[in-house]
């Protein structure tokens, strides 16, 4: 019987599957998730002891479109001797002062004593001592798909919030970060993730691969997509941080050619003046192989080692150069920040040619008052041959030359003067902020509108849409439109609400006429307000009227009106490469701009009524974009005219010739 | 023989497979079979809403065996023409039996001639459960499930429990009690009304309406604790309800019979949205000044409620009542000072 017995249990075994399963015996599914939640627990409480509730006081309610919380947050105790560790992320509004209690209750102010704007940590510090150190798991152990538990101290001062998830991938945001899918959001930034040991995997922050911002990654909270930074990377930073210095990101100051991520093109498109990368010997067109010894054959390559590191960091960079036979290696120290580029202006606007003329070297029409080539003795008339010892055969080859020089820099000039050569010296200097108050027009050989008829040449004022698109634009083509001259182009960008088509028409036409200048108005589909998407349109349009006729690449701008403002910047910031100015009037910048180009010189004008409320958001813009080495005119309205009517013609006739010495060198 | 031997083993064996698929103690239960148990006690309510942010749809749970379902009070109910879909598919008028608004608490019956005997959850078990513990949450969360689909499924862990929402302001809630908050993202369009439930199948609460935690502008995923909701429920199914809210003495108006200057402090200008409570002077002679406070301390508790501004800090103070002991701590320079005061006699006020 007993044996009918052993027999039967050994038969139950087998026919359950256990007996020759190639895994290792498990326990029923409900022991085992009771274990892992007793796991959970367990782990959480290991944690619990360092972890601490901070609590802010004072500081800004809003910090750019995020409204900034006011509820605990968590921290992580990283000395005994009172050093804590918590996400960046808690202290964007600049609290005036932070509190800090353990779990025991015991309440302590907190200093900050230094912040780490790369990884988004901010270092503490309170007067206790004998603190709980958490363990932190070594990194080789840290594994894609193993437990991680999120916690905090928002909610309970005794109890630690708990979320769980697993490791979801390792070394995210350009090798900064752990990724998991436990839920990460406010309730927890600066908290821990820890293993289902208890083991310290890495401190809760909001991050982004997009965007540098410190709000950055908030969005995507409670959504399966949080990070932490490794502990180890911590632990290596605090020491820094403890010294009581900001830590930033690192910049290097190239760009490689070639869109995307996934590019394979190494070729340094820019090397920015005055950055690391210039100062380290590097040059443009330089083909990079490695960084820091590694081969690097992908954009993403680079960034994961130039984005993970700081300002004040080495790093080392192996290049082939053109007529170079082996490669080069050079070290840079990484800079905090780039200088803003400033162009050097000469101070002539260049006579304006026909197609079809060939004169030697470039013209000069008119020398801008007190400009550097004024000081020189450059006059009107005189023929630039020479700049620097190098032939110059067109306008924009002049430009190029003066542009990627600086204000101060030296240059030599060959002019020919009533057919003799003549030598001068020019000192470089700043482009003006300010508009010179008479600029002579340059007559263009007149047109009449028959003759352009029978060459089917369509001029004068009309209404057209791009074919396949529902949007609309209006023209103006001054009547007396000459093809052999090249015009300049007004992108006039309407306000939301009203196309302004008739005021802008009659304001604006004559002036235009007088100094070569074709008018055109695309209207948002839905006049009411400009889509962001609208901006293609925008581009469409231009580039149509620059097929059709000739236009001078150097003379075309955006001009807009009140919130039009908006949009016309989005405009200028995203196609840098087609627009020279923009002029708002009654209106403001409100984001920063991207970084001046020496390629792409972008020239600012704003006219505001003296009575606007606008004035004083705009006046500190006008500050950051002069600092930005933007070339920035600034005319305050005073008039008996209403804060944001459109200005009256003596103002405007003053941004047509802002607009007419877009070409100036 | 030989056979009779090779039988008796394959019997016994039948026998234990067999009591292997009777089913177990719920308490014991895999997630699982806790799923298997609770979806056919959850059901899809649809009634009024359906535009702008009104869902028209919402979810409930079986509480008796004659069609009695507790759900969310909310605007889906507030309709003539209710109905109710069970997990199978049948389809039910069902009518408001009665409400409990402090506690977001309905309860419908169902419109049914015959006996219906169907399965339900037994609300009176009051199961608690605290931080890590993994709960599942069932719900008709954007109208996925359709016809005879049962609800949703969504798994996660308890965060907290927590009475936050008690804290006036922090939460847009009527309900001022404890809640469970999860890591799972429980709180979405319709599931309101569904049920969070622990792995081995005890019931813990009710998923509660889409409401943004004020304090830190996240939305926020919590349920009612079903220990608070079971009495309502059974005096609602039984006939006997008596509405707290009759009971309810009226919200207490906020009289702030205290100001700083009757302590002998005079506050920095409240000039911003949040002015950090700093001392701008302090009376000589007065009871503060006597404390040892000083101009620039600033005042980060007042019992033990952190004082996040100016404003708080009148609101705190304006409610202490005469004779009341009060505790202050300030901050001054990196160390936290407290003192402890006599609050002192009403003033009369002048009308």
């Amino acid at each position: 019987m007993r044996r009918h017995l052993i027999l039967s249990l050994l038969l139950f075994w087998i026919v359950c599957g256990l007996g020759n399963s190639p895994l290792p015996a498990q326990p029923p599914a409900s022991d085992l998730e009771s274990l892992e939640e007793r796991a959970f627990k367990q782990a959480a409480a290991l944690m619990n002891p360092s972890i601490v509730r901070i609590e802010t006081v004072g500081g800004q309610d809003r910090v750019g479109k995020l409204i900034t919380g006011t509820g605990p947050t968590s921290g992580v105790v990283v000395s005994r001797d009172g050093l804590i560790i918590s996400s960046a992320f808690n202290f964007i509004g600049k609290p005036s002062s932070i509190l800090v209690t353990l779990p025991d209750g015991r309440r302590f102010p907190a200093v900050v004593v230094a912040t780490d704007h790369l990884r988004m940590l901010t270092l503490l510090k309170i007067e206790a001592d004998n603190l709980p150190i958490p363990t932190a798991v070594p990194e080789k152990d840290l594994q894609v798909g193993m437990w991680s538990i999120a916690l905090g101290r928002t909610f309970e001062l005794d109890q630690p919030s708990i979320s769980v998830g697993i490791v979801s991938a390792l070394e995210r945001i350009w090798g900064k970060a752990i990724q998991t899918d436990a839920k990460i959001s406010p309730i927890n930034y600066g908290g821990p993730l820890v293993d289902i040991q208890g083991r310290l995997m890495g401190i809760l922050v909001p991050l982004s691969p997009g965007a540098t911002g410190e709000t950055a990654g908030v969005e995507w909270y409670d959504s399966g997509i949080g990070f932490a930074i490794p502990m180890t990377d911590v632990l290596k930073v605090i020491p820094r941080l403890n010294t009581g210095k900001d830590l930033h990101p690192g910049l290097l100051g190239i760009t490689l050619s070639g869109k995307g991520d996934l590019s394979t093109e190494m070729n340094l498109d820019r090397v920015r003046y005055g950055s690391p990368a210039q100062e380290a010997g590097l040059k443009a067109g330089d083909t990079l192989i490695k960084l820091n010894d590694k081969p690097v054959a992908l954009h993403s390559e680079v960034k994961s080692v130039l984005m993970s590191l700081y300002a004040g960091d080495t790093v080392s960079l192996t290049v082939t150069r053109e007529g170079a036979k082996e490669p080069l290696t050079f070290k840079a120290t990484l800079t905090e920040k780039l200088v803003p580029f400033e162009s050097g202006f000469l101070g002539i606007l260049p006579v304006r040619e026909a197609q079809n003329q060939t004169t030697p070297g470039v013209g000069v029409r008119y020398v801008i008052p007190d400009s550097a080539a004024q000081k020189a003795g450059v006059k009107a008339k005189d023929q630039i041959l020479e700049f620097n010892q190098q032939k110059v055969t067109s306008a924009e080859m002049l430009a190029f030359l003066v542009n990627h020089l600086r204000p101060e820099d030296q240059a030599s000039l060959l002019i020919s003067r009533d057919e003799k050569p003549v030598k001068l010296d020019v000192k470089l200097q700043k482009t003006p902020d300010a508009v010179p108050a008479e600029i002579p027009t340059q007559a263009i050989p007149s047109r009449t509108a028959q003759e352009n008829k029978t060459q089917k040449i369509k001029a004068g004022h009309y209404k057209e849409k791009l074919p396949g698109s529902d949007s609309s634009y209006w023209a103006y083509v001054p009547e007396n439109y000459h093809p052999d001259y090249e015009y300049g182009l007004m992108v006039w960008i309407h306000p939301p609400g009203n196309t302004m088509e008739s005021t802008i028409f009659n304001e604006w036409k004559s002036i235009c006429e007088q100094r070569g200048i074709i008018i055109v108005g695309p209207t948002a589909e839905d006049v009411i307000r400009w889509n962001r998407d609208e901006t293609e349109f925008v581009e469409a349009v231009v580039k149509s009227m620059q097929q059709r006729y000739d236009i001078d690449p150097t003379r075309i701008f955006l001009l807009s009106h009140a919130d039009g403002a908006d949009f016309a910047f989005d405009l200028a910031f995203k196609y840098r490469e087609l627009f020279r100015g923009v002029a708002v009037t009654e209106g403001s910048l409100k984001s920063r701009p991207p970084e001046t180009d020496p390629d792409y010189p972008l020239s600012l004008y704003f006219a505001l009524n003296a009575h606007n409320p606008l004035n004083q958001l705009l006046q500190p813009r006008l500050d950051l974009i002069r600092e930005m080495n933007y070339p920035t005119v600034f005319q305050l309205i005073k008039n008996d005219q209403q804060p944001g009517e459109y200005p009256e013609k003596p103002f405007l006739e003053e941004i047509g010739r802002w607009a007419d010495s877009l070409d100036r060198i | 023989m030989n056979q009779a031997k090779l039988i008796k083993p394959i019997l016994i064996c039948i026998c234990l497979l067999g009591a292997l698929l009777v089913p177990v103690h719920r308490l014991d239960a895999s997630s699982r079979e806790t799923i298997q148990y609770a979806l056919p006690r959850l059901v899809k309510i649809f009634g009024a809403g359906g535009v702008k942010n009104l869902y028209g749809y919402s979810t409930g749970f079986l509480v008796s065996p004659e069609g009695h379902i507790a759900t969310i009070w909310s605007p889906v109910l507030d309709t003539d023409q209710l109905s109710v879909v069970l997990h199978d598919g049948r389809r039910y008028e069902a009518e408001v039996l009665g409400a409990e608004p402090h506690l977001d608490l309905a309860i419908i019956k169902l419109k049914s001639e015959r006996d219906l005997n169907l399965p339900y959850f037994n609300y009176e078990e009051k199961a608690t459960a605290g931080a890590g513990t993994r709960i599942l949450g069932f719900s008709n969360m954007f109208r996925v499930a359709t016809g005879d689909e049962p609800v949703s499924v969504l798994h996660g862990v308890i965060e907290a429990r927590t009475d936050l929402p008690r804290r006036r302001g922090a939460f847009e809630l009527s309900y001022t009690g404890d809640v469970y908050v999860v890591d799972a993202i429980t709180n979405n369009p319709g599931a309101a009304g569904g049920v969070i439930m622990t792995y081995d199948g005890k019931l813990l609460g009710m998923i509660g309406k889409q409401v943004r935690n004020a304090k830190t502008n996240t939305w926020v995923n919590y349920s009612l604790p079903i220990d608070v909701l079971s009495k309502s429920i059974r005096q609602i199914v039984t006939g006997k309800f008596e509405s707290s809210e009759d009971q309810n003495e009226p919200e207490p108006s906020i009289v702030e019979r205290y100001k700083p200057i009757d302590f002998g402090l005079v506050m920095v200008p409240d000039v911003l949205f949040r002015t950090p409570a700093f001392i701008d002077t302090v009376l000589p002679g007065s009871q503060v000044a006597q404390a040892g406070l000083k101009p620039d301390d600033l005042v980060v508790f007042v019992n033990d409620e952190l004082i996040k501004s100016c404003k708080t800090l009148k609101s705190e103070l304006g409610k202490l009542e005469a004779g009341d002991t009060v505790r202050l701590v300030v901050r001054r320079e990196n160390q936290l000072v407290a003192v402890e005061l006599q609050v002192p006699p009403e003033k009369k006020i002048k009308e």
